[in-house]
Protein backbone atom coordinates (compact mmCIF):
# COMPACT_ATOMS: atom_id res chain seq x y z
CA UNK A 1 0.00 0.00 0.00
CA UNK A 2 1.46 3.38 -1.01
CA UNK A 3 1.56 6.35 1.35
CA UNK A 4 -1.46 8.15 -0.21
CA UNK A 5 -3.82 5.20 0.25
CA UNK A 6 -2.59 4.61 3.75
CA UNK A 7 -3.29 8.24 4.71
CA UNK A 8 -6.82 8.18 3.24
CA UNK A 9 -7.71 4.90 4.92
CA UNK A 10 -6.49 6.13 8.27
CA UNK A 11 -8.45 9.37 7.93
CA UNK A 12 -11.62 7.50 6.98
CA UNK A 13 -11.24 5.23 9.99
CA UNK A 14 -10.88 8.15 12.33
CA UNK A 15 -13.96 9.92 10.90
CA UNK A 16 -16.09 6.80 11.19
CA UNK A 17 -15.29 6.68 14.87
CA UNK A 18 -16.13 10.36 15.30
CA UNK A 19 -19.39 9.98 13.41
CA UNK A 20 -20.45 7.02 15.53
CA UNK A 21 -19.96 9.04 18.67
CA UNK A 22 -21.85 11.99 17.28
CA UNK A 23 -24.84 9.89 16.18
CA UNK A 24 -24.98 8.03 19.45
CA UNK A 25 -25.35 11.09 21.65
CA UNK A 26 -26.31 14.00 19.43
CA UNK A 27 -24.45 16.26 21.78
CA UNK A 28 -21.36 17.45 20.09
CA UNK A 29 -18.24 18.04 22.03
CA UNK A 30 -16.84 20.43 19.47
CA UNK A 31 -19.14 23.14 18.17
CA UNK A 32 -16.88 23.77 15.27
CA UNK A 33 -17.45 20.33 13.82
CA UNK A 34 -19.81 20.14 10.83
CA UNK A 35 -23.46 19.38 11.82
CA UNK A 36 -25.38 16.92 9.71
CA UNK A 37 -29.15 17.46 9.83
CA UNK A 38 -30.76 14.05 9.53
CA UNK A 39 -34.38 15.06 10.18
CA UNK A 40 -36.53 13.06 12.55
CA UNK A 41 -39.54 10.80 12.55
CA UNK A 42 -41.73 11.13 15.57
CA UNK A 43 -45.36 10.41 16.25
CA UNK A 44 -47.98 10.55 18.91
CA UNK A 45 -50.69 8.00 19.55
CA UNK A 46 -53.82 9.81 20.65
CA UNK A 47 -57.09 8.52 22.02
CA UNK A 48 -58.83 11.76 22.75
CA UNK A 49 -62.07 10.36 24.10
CA UNK A 50 -60.88 7.20 25.78
CA UNK A 51 -60.89 7.01 29.56
CA UNK A 52 -58.48 4.49 30.96
CA UNK A 53 -59.78 2.08 33.58
CA UNK A 54 -63.48 2.63 32.95
CA UNK A 55 -66.08 -0.03 33.59
CA UNK A 56 -67.29 -2.05 30.65
CA UNK A 57 -70.72 -3.62 30.37
CA UNK A 58 -71.95 -5.99 27.70
CA UNK A 59 -72.83 -4.19 24.47
CA UNK A 60 -72.49 -0.71 26.00
CA UNK A 61 -70.39 1.26 23.54
CA UNK A 62 -67.66 3.43 24.99
CA UNK A 63 -65.46 5.95 23.25
CA UNK A 64 -62.11 4.77 21.98
CA UNK A 65 -60.68 6.55 18.97
CA UNK A 66 -57.00 5.93 18.29
CA UNK A 67 -55.32 8.33 15.86
CA UNK A 68 -51.70 8.94 14.96
CA UNK A 69 -50.19 12.39 14.67
CA UNK A 70 -46.95 13.12 12.89
CA UNK A 71 -44.92 15.14 15.38
CA UNK A 72 -41.69 14.86 13.43
CA UNK A 73 -40.25 16.81 10.53
CA UNK A 74 -40.53 14.19 7.80
CA UNK A 75 -43.46 12.65 6.03
CA UNK A 76 -44.34 9.32 7.60
CA UNK A 77 -46.14 6.11 6.88
CA UNK A 78 -47.98 5.08 10.03
CA UNK A 79 -49.47 1.88 11.39
CA UNK A 80 -51.63 0.85 14.31
CA UNK A 81 -51.53 -2.48 16.06
CA UNK A 82 -54.44 -3.42 18.34
CA UNK A 83 -54.33 -6.37 20.70
CA UNK A 84 -57.72 -7.78 21.66
CA UNK A 85 -57.87 -10.01 24.76
CA UNK A 86 -59.56 -13.39 24.49
CA UNK A 87 -61.31 -15.72 26.89
CA UNK A 88 -63.42 -18.86 27.06
CA UNK A 89 -66.92 -17.46 26.79
CA UNK A 90 -70.40 -18.35 25.62
CA UNK A 91 -71.55 -15.55 23.36
CA UNK A 92 -75.17 -14.48 23.74
CA UNK A 93 -77.49 -13.23 21.03
CA UNK A 94 -79.69 -10.17 21.26
CA UNK A 95 -82.38 -12.36 22.85
CA UNK A 96 -79.98 -13.22 25.66
CA UNK A 97 -79.68 -16.85 24.59
CA UNK A 98 -76.36 -18.54 23.72
CA UNK A 99 -75.56 -18.04 20.06
CA UNK A 100 -72.68 -20.49 20.05
CA UNK A 101 -71.02 -23.05 22.26
CA UNK A 102 -68.48 -21.87 24.79
CA UNK A 103 -65.17 -21.30 23.05
CA UNK A 104 -62.13 -19.06 22.92
CA UNK A 105 -63.36 -15.69 21.69
CA UNK A 106 -62.28 -12.08 21.56
CA UNK A 107 -63.87 -10.20 24.44
CA UNK A 108 -64.47 -6.86 22.74
CA UNK A 109 -66.17 -5.46 19.67
CA UNK A 110 -65.00 -2.36 17.81
CA UNK A 111 -67.10 0.10 15.89
CA UNK A 112 -66.22 2.74 13.31
CA UNK A 113 -68.25 5.67 12.12
CA UNK A 114 -70.92 5.52 9.46
CA UNK A 115 -69.69 3.42 6.54
CA UNK A 116 -67.14 1.57 8.64
CA UNK A 117 -65.66 -1.54 7.11
CA UNK A 118 -65.58 -4.92 8.81
CA UNK A 119 -62.38 -6.88 9.02
CA UNK A 120 -62.86 -9.75 6.62
CA UNK A 121 -64.38 -12.74 8.41
CA UNK A 122 -64.93 -10.82 11.64
CA UNK A 123 -68.27 -10.00 13.22
CA UNK A 124 -66.80 -7.87 15.98
CA UNK A 125 -64.19 -5.61 14.40
CA UNK A 126 -65.17 -2.68 12.20
CA UNK A 127 -62.82 0.18 11.33
CA UNK A 128 -62.72 3.43 9.42
CA UNK A 129 -61.27 2.15 6.17
CA UNK A 130 -59.98 4.07 3.19
CA UNK A 131 -62.09 4.38 0.09
CA UNK A 132 -61.36 5.38 -3.48
CA UNK A 133 -62.15 8.96 -2.56
CA UNK A 134 -60.97 9.29 1.01
CA UNK A 135 -57.95 8.32 3.03
CA UNK A 136 -58.31 5.96 5.92
CA UNK A 137 -57.06 2.74 7.39
CA UNK A 138 -56.24 -0.45 5.54
CA UNK A 139 -56.44 -3.81 7.28
CA UNK A 140 -53.14 -5.65 6.90
CA UNK A 141 -53.15 -8.73 9.08
CA UNK A 142 -54.53 -10.55 12.07
CA UNK A 143 -52.50 -12.97 14.12
CA UNK A 144 -54.02 -15.22 16.74
CA UNK A 145 -52.50 -16.27 20.04
CA UNK A 146 -53.96 -18.11 23.01
CA UNK A 147 -54.78 -15.03 25.02
CA UNK A 148 -55.16 -12.29 22.42
CA UNK A 149 -55.56 -11.52 18.74
CA UNK A 150 -53.42 -8.85 17.14
CA UNK A 151 -54.73 -6.68 14.32
CA UNK A 152 -52.48 -4.46 12.21
CA UNK A 153 -53.68 -1.57 10.09
CA UNK A 154 -51.75 0.84 7.86
CA UNK A 155 -52.78 4.33 6.89
CA UNK A 156 -53.53 4.69 3.21
CA UNK A 157 -51.35 7.77 2.63
CA UNK A 158 -48.21 9.31 4.03
CA UNK A 159 -48.82 11.77 6.85
CA UNK A 160 -47.12 15.16 6.67
CA UNK A 161 -45.55 16.81 9.70
CA UNK A 162 -48.25 18.16 12.01
CA UNK A 163 -51.01 16.13 10.36
CA UNK A 164 -53.10 13.45 12.05
CA UNK A 165 -54.88 10.38 10.76
CA UNK A 166 -58.57 9.78 11.15
CA UNK A 167 -59.47 7.42 13.99
CA UNK A 168 -59.04 3.71 13.41
CA UNK A 169 -62.39 3.12 15.12
CA UNK A 170 -64.59 5.24 17.38
CA UNK A 171 -66.08 2.97 20.00
CA UNK A 172 -65.67 -0.39 21.64
CA UNK A 173 -67.83 -2.61 23.80
CA UNK A 174 -67.55 -5.73 25.87
CA UNK A 175 -69.23 -8.56 24.01
CA UNK A 176 -72.30 -10.14 25.53
CA UNK A 177 -71.53 -13.46 27.19
CA UNK A 178 -72.65 -15.46 30.21
CA UNK A 179 -72.02 -13.49 33.35
CA UNK A 180 -68.92 -14.32 35.33
CA UNK A 181 -67.34 -16.42 32.57
CA UNK A 182 -64.90 -13.56 32.82
CA UNK A 183 -64.90 -12.68 36.49
CA UNK A 184 -66.42 -9.33 37.36
CA UNK A 185 -63.80 -6.79 38.25
CA UNK A 186 -61.23 -8.31 35.91
CA UNK A 187 -59.03 -5.63 34.39
CA UNK A 188 -58.63 -6.29 30.70
CA UNK A 189 -56.00 -4.64 28.57
CA UNK A 190 -56.49 -3.51 25.01
CA UNK A 191 -53.00 -2.34 24.06
CA UNK A 192 -52.68 -0.11 21.03
CA UNK A 193 -49.28 0.49 19.46
CA UNK A 194 -48.48 3.04 16.79
CA UNK A 195 -45.53 2.80 14.43
CA UNK A 196 -44.15 5.28 11.94
CA UNK A 197 -41.40 5.23 9.38
CA UNK A 198 -40.02 7.83 7.02
CA UNK A 199 -42.04 8.06 3.84
CA UNK A 200 -39.16 9.09 1.60
CA UNK A 201 -36.45 6.88 0.13
CA UNK A 202 -37.76 3.55 1.33
CA UNK A 203 -35.62 1.00 -0.47
CA UNK A 204 -36.99 -2.49 -0.78
CA UNK A 205 -40.56 -1.36 -1.40
CA UNK A 206 -40.99 -1.12 -5.13
CA UNK A 207 -43.57 0.88 -6.99
CA UNK A 208 -44.40 3.39 -4.28
CA UNK A 209 -46.16 6.41 -5.70
CA UNK A 210 -44.99 9.88 -4.80
CA UNK A 211 -48.44 10.74 -3.52
CA UNK A 212 -51.85 9.19 -3.22
CA UNK A 213 -53.01 5.95 -1.68
CA UNK A 214 -50.89 2.94 -0.98
CA UNK A 215 -52.02 -0.56 -1.70
CA UNK A 216 -52.40 -3.09 1.07
CA UNK A 217 -49.35 -4.88 -0.28
CA UNK A 218 -47.30 -1.65 -0.18
CA UNK A 219 -48.31 -1.13 3.42
CA UNK A 220 -47.56 -4.73 4.34
CA UNK A 221 -44.09 -4.39 2.86
CA UNK A 222 -43.48 -1.13 4.69
CA UNK A 223 -44.80 -2.51 7.96
CA UNK A 224 -42.44 -5.42 7.59
CA UNK A 225 -39.57 -2.92 7.56
CA UNK A 226 -41.07 -1.27 10.65
CA UNK A 227 -41.39 -4.60 12.38
CA UNK A 228 -37.83 -5.56 11.56
CA UNK A 229 -36.66 -2.23 12.87
CA UNK A 230 -38.47 -2.86 16.16
CA UNK A 231 -37.02 -6.38 16.55
CA UNK B 1 -0.19 18.86 -2.30
CA UNK B 2 -3.55 20.61 -2.81
CA UNK B 3 -4.79 17.71 -4.97
CA UNK B 4 -3.92 15.24 -2.23
CA UNK B 5 -5.98 17.25 0.31
CA UNK B 6 -9.03 17.28 -1.97
CA UNK B 7 -8.77 13.55 -2.51
CA UNK B 8 -8.40 12.86 1.19
CA UNK B 9 -11.33 15.12 2.06
CA UNK B 10 -13.62 13.43 -0.45
CA UNK B 11 -12.75 10.01 0.82
CA UNK B 12 -13.46 11.06 4.34
CA UNK B 13 -16.85 12.59 3.43
CA UNK B 14 -17.88 9.43 1.59
CA UNK B 15 -16.88 7.35 4.53
CA UNK B 16 -18.86 9.56 6.88
CA UNK B 17 -22.00 9.41 4.73
CA UNK B 18 -21.76 5.65 4.40
CA UNK B 19 -21.30 5.25 8.11
CA UNK B 20 -24.21 7.56 8.93
CA UNK B 21 -26.46 5.65 6.55
CA UNK B 22 -25.53 2.35 8.04
CA UNK B 23 -26.13 3.58 11.57
CA UNK B 24 -29.37 5.48 10.95
CA UNK B 25 -31.00 2.97 8.58
CA UNK B 26 -34.64 4.14 8.28
CA UNK B 27 -35.97 6.75 10.60
CA UNK B 28 -38.83 5.37 12.64
CA UNK B 29 -40.85 6.02 15.76
CA UNK B 30 -43.46 4.32 17.90
CA UNK B 31 -45.87 5.07 20.68
CA UNK B 32 -48.18 2.87 22.69
CA UNK B 33 -51.10 2.93 25.09
CA UNK B 34 -51.93 0.08 27.43
CA UNK B 35 -55.65 0.86 27.78
CA UNK B 36 -57.30 -0.92 30.65
CA UNK B 37 -60.99 -1.62 31.00
CA UNK B 38 -62.61 -3.25 34.02
CA UNK B 39 -65.44 -5.73 33.69
CA UNK B 40 -68.49 -4.35 35.47
CA UNK B 41 -70.31 -6.58 37.90
CA UNK B 42 -72.96 -6.21 40.54
CA UNK B 43 -72.17 -8.31 43.54
CA UNK B 44 -73.70 -8.19 46.98
CA UNK B 45 -73.48 -9.92 50.29
CA UNK B 46 -75.97 -10.10 53.14
CA UNK B 47 -74.31 -8.63 56.16
CA UNK B 48 -75.79 -9.90 59.38
CA UNK B 49 -75.21 -9.29 63.00
CA UNK B 50 -76.51 -12.56 64.37
CA UNK B 51 -74.98 -13.73 67.64
CA UNK B 52 -75.34 -17.44 68.31
CA UNK B 53 -78.93 -17.70 69.53
CA UNK B 54 -79.90 -19.26 72.82
CA UNK B 55 -82.46 -22.09 72.82
CA UNK B 56 -86.09 -21.14 72.50
CA UNK B 57 -87.86 -21.12 75.84
CA UNK B 58 -91.39 -22.40 76.13
CA UNK B 59 -94.22 -19.92 76.66
CA UNK B 60 -91.89 -16.95 76.31
CA UNK B 61 -91.08 -13.99 74.14
CA UNK B 62 -87.64 -14.98 72.81
CA UNK B 63 -85.62 -12.03 71.61
CA UNK B 64 -82.70 -12.35 69.19
CA UNK B 65 -80.41 -9.88 67.55
CA UNK B 66 -80.55 -10.34 63.80
CA UNK B 67 -79.51 -7.21 61.99
CA UNK B 68 -79.91 -7.67 58.26
CA UNK B 69 -78.39 -5.33 55.68
CA UNK B 70 -76.98 -5.71 52.17
CA UNK B 71 -73.50 -4.61 51.15
CA UNK B 72 -72.59 -3.81 47.57
CA UNK B 73 -69.26 -5.54 47.05
CA UNK B 74 -69.23 -5.13 43.26
CA UNK B 75 -68.01 -2.20 41.21
CA UNK B 76 -71.31 -0.77 39.97
CA UNK B 77 -74.29 0.79 41.70
CA UNK B 78 -77.11 -1.72 42.00
CA UNK B 79 -80.64 -2.23 43.25
CA UNK B 80 -81.16 -4.89 45.89
CA UNK B 81 -84.08 -6.87 47.19
CA UNK B 82 -84.35 -9.21 50.14
CA UNK B 83 -86.48 -12.21 50.83
CA UNK B 84 -87.03 -12.93 54.53
CA UNK B 85 -89.52 -15.38 55.92
CA UNK B 86 -90.14 -18.12 58.41
CA UNK B 87 -90.67 -21.70 57.29
CA UNK B 88 -94.38 -21.99 58.04
CA UNK B 89 -97.41 -19.91 58.87
CA UNK B 90 -97.61 -21.19 62.46
CA UNK B 91 -94.13 -19.90 63.25
CA UNK B 92 -94.80 -16.69 61.38
CA UNK B 93 -97.91 -16.07 63.48
CA UNK B 94 -95.76 -15.86 66.60
CA UNK B 95 -92.85 -13.94 65.09
CA UNK B 96 -92.06 -10.24 65.16
CA UNK B 97 -89.49 -8.00 63.52
CA UNK B 98 -88.08 -4.83 64.98
CA UNK B 99 -86.24 -2.06 63.20
CA UNK B 100 -85.39 -0.15 66.39
CA UNK B 101 -85.10 -2.79 69.11
CA UNK B 102 -88.16 -1.49 70.95
CA UNK B 103 -91.13 -1.71 68.62
CA UNK B 104 -91.84 -5.21 67.35
CA UNK B 105 -94.22 -5.74 64.44
CA UNK B 106 -95.90 -8.94 63.40
CA UNK B 107 -94.18 -11.02 60.75
CA UNK B 108 -97.60 -11.89 59.34
CA UNK B 109 -98.12 -10.17 56.02
CA UNK B 110 -101.69 -9.11 56.37
CA UNK B 111 -102.76 -5.61 55.49
CA UNK B 112 -105.87 -5.99 57.60
CA UNK B 113 -104.04 -6.33 60.91
CA UNK B 114 -105.01 -3.70 63.43
CA UNK B 115 -102.74 -1.17 65.05
CA UNK B 116 -103.13 -2.54 68.59
CA UNK B 117 -100.11 -2.64 70.84
CA UNK B 118 -99.12 -4.32 74.06
CA UNK B 119 -96.08 -3.97 76.23
CA UNK B 120 -94.40 -7.13 77.43
CA UNK B 121 -92.31 -7.83 80.53
CA UNK B 122 -89.14 -6.68 78.75
CA UNK B 123 -90.62 -3.26 78.12
CA UNK B 124 -90.87 -3.83 74.41
CA UNK B 125 -93.92 -2.79 72.47
CA UNK B 126 -95.58 -5.50 70.44
CA UNK B 127 -97.62 -4.32 67.50
CA UNK B 128 -100.26 -6.44 65.90
CA UNK B 129 -99.70 -4.43 62.75
CA UNK B 130 -97.52 -6.29 60.31
CA UNK B 131 -93.92 -5.28 59.86
CA UNK B 132 -94.34 -4.94 56.09
CA UNK B 133 -97.34 -2.66 56.48
CA UNK B 134 -95.44 -0.52 58.92
CA UNK B 135 -92.55 -0.25 56.44
CA UNK B 136 -94.79 0.75 53.58
CA UNK B 137 -96.68 3.24 55.72
CA UNK B 138 -93.41 4.93 56.67
CA UNK B 139 -92.52 5.31 53.00
CA UNK B 140 -88.83 4.99 53.80
CA UNK B 141 -86.03 3.53 51.72
CA UNK B 142 -87.11 -0.06 52.35
CA UNK B 143 -90.43 -1.12 50.93
CA UNK B 144 -92.26 -4.40 50.71
CA UNK B 145 -94.22 -5.48 47.65
CA UNK B 146 -97.15 -7.46 49.08
CA UNK B 147 -98.32 -10.80 47.83
CA UNK B 148 -101.42 -9.31 46.24
CA UNK B 149 -99.65 -6.49 44.41
CA UNK B 150 -100.63 -5.98 40.79
CA UNK B 151 -97.01 -6.34 39.80
CA UNK B 152 -96.86 -10.08 40.19
CA UNK B 153 -93.15 -10.45 39.50
CA UNK B 154 -92.11 -8.19 42.33
CA UNK B 155 -94.29 -9.75 45.02
CA UNK B 156 -93.00 -11.08 48.30
CA UNK B 157 -89.70 -9.19 48.52
CA UNK B 158 -88.33 -6.25 50.45
CA UNK B 159 -86.87 -3.68 48.04
CA UNK B 160 -84.38 -0.96 48.77
CA UNK B 161 -85.65 1.92 46.69
CA UNK B 162 -82.35 3.63 45.88
CA UNK B 163 -79.40 2.14 44.07
CA UNK B 164 -76.73 1.06 46.51
CA UNK B 165 -73.43 2.59 45.52
CA UNK B 166 -70.42 0.37 44.93
CA UNK B 167 -68.67 -0.24 48.22
CA UNK B 168 -71.61 0.95 50.30
CA UNK B 169 -74.31 -0.83 52.25
CA UNK B 170 -78.02 -0.43 52.87
CA UNK B 171 -79.28 0.52 56.30
CA UNK B 172 -80.52 -2.53 58.15
CA UNK B 173 -83.89 -3.89 57.11
CA UNK B 174 -84.56 -5.01 60.68
CA UNK B 175 -82.39 -5.41 63.73
CA UNK B 176 -84.12 -7.83 66.03
CA UNK B 177 -86.52 -10.72 65.93
CA UNK B 178 -88.87 -11.97 68.58
CA UNK B 179 -90.39 -15.45 68.62
CA UNK B 180 -93.36 -16.04 70.85
CA UNK B 181 -93.50 -19.70 71.80
CA UNK B 182 -96.06 -22.12 73.16
CA UNK B 183 -95.66 -25.22 75.30
CA UNK B 184 -93.34 -27.19 73.03
CA UNK B 185 -91.24 -24.90 70.81
CA UNK B 186 -89.32 -26.44 67.93
CA UNK B 187 -86.18 -25.27 66.20
CA UNK B 188 -86.89 -22.96 63.30
CA UNK B 189 -85.15 -21.08 60.55
CA UNK B 190 -85.50 -17.56 59.33
CA UNK B 191 -84.50 -17.62 55.69
CA UNK B 192 -82.86 -14.44 54.41
CA UNK B 193 -81.38 -14.01 51.00
CA UNK B 194 -80.77 -11.06 48.72
CA UNK B 195 -80.49 -10.37 45.02
CA UNK B 196 -79.14 -7.45 43.04
CA UNK B 197 -79.47 -5.89 39.63
CA UNK B 198 -77.21 -3.34 37.96
CA UNK B 199 -78.71 0.14 38.02
CA UNK B 200 -77.48 0.71 34.47
CA UNK B 201 -78.66 -1.11 31.38
CA UNK B 202 -77.76 -1.16 27.73
CA UNK B 203 -80.11 0.36 25.19
CA UNK B 204 -79.06 0.52 21.58
CA UNK B 205 -75.42 0.52 22.56
CA UNK B 206 -75.85 3.28 25.12
CA UNK B 207 -75.66 3.03 28.89
CA UNK B 208 -78.95 4.08 30.43
CA UNK B 209 -79.96 4.31 34.08
CA UNK B 210 -83.15 2.75 35.34
CA UNK B 211 -85.71 5.26 36.53
CA UNK B 212 -86.39 3.40 39.79
CA UNK B 213 -86.17 0.07 41.54
CA UNK B 214 -89.41 -1.21 40.02
CA UNK B 215 -88.31 -0.63 36.43
CA UNK B 216 -84.93 -2.23 37.16
CA UNK B 217 -86.46 -5.35 38.64
CA UNK B 218 -89.20 -5.59 36.05
CA UNK B 219 -86.60 -5.46 33.29
CA UNK B 220 -84.45 -8.02 35.06
CA UNK B 221 -87.31 -10.41 35.69
CA UNK B 222 -88.77 -10.19 32.20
Amino acid sequence: MDKKKLTAAAAAGVMLLICSLAVAYFTDYDTKTNVFTVGNVALELNEEHFTDGQLVRADVKLDKDPTVKNTGTNDEFVFLEVKVPKGEITLLGSDGRPSAAKSLQELFSFFGSSGAQAVSGSDNFAYNGSTSSSEGWVFLEKTAAANEDTYVFGYSTAISPGEETISLFDKFALRKFIEEEIAGGTKLKIPVNAYGIQADSLDGVSGLTESGSLTAQDLKDIFEICRNKQN
Amino acid sequence: MKKRKVFTGSAVLLAVLAAAGAIMAYLGASDDAENTAEVAHDKITVTESFPKPSDLKANSNNYYVKEVAVANTGNVDCYVRVYADFPDSQTTAGAYYSADGVNYYSAVRDAELSGDTTTDDNGNTLHTQSFVNMLNAQDGKWIFVPDDDSNEKLRGYFYYKDPVKAGESTPSLFKDVMIKTGDAPEALDLVVYAESVDSVYEDNGQAETYADYASAWNAFLN
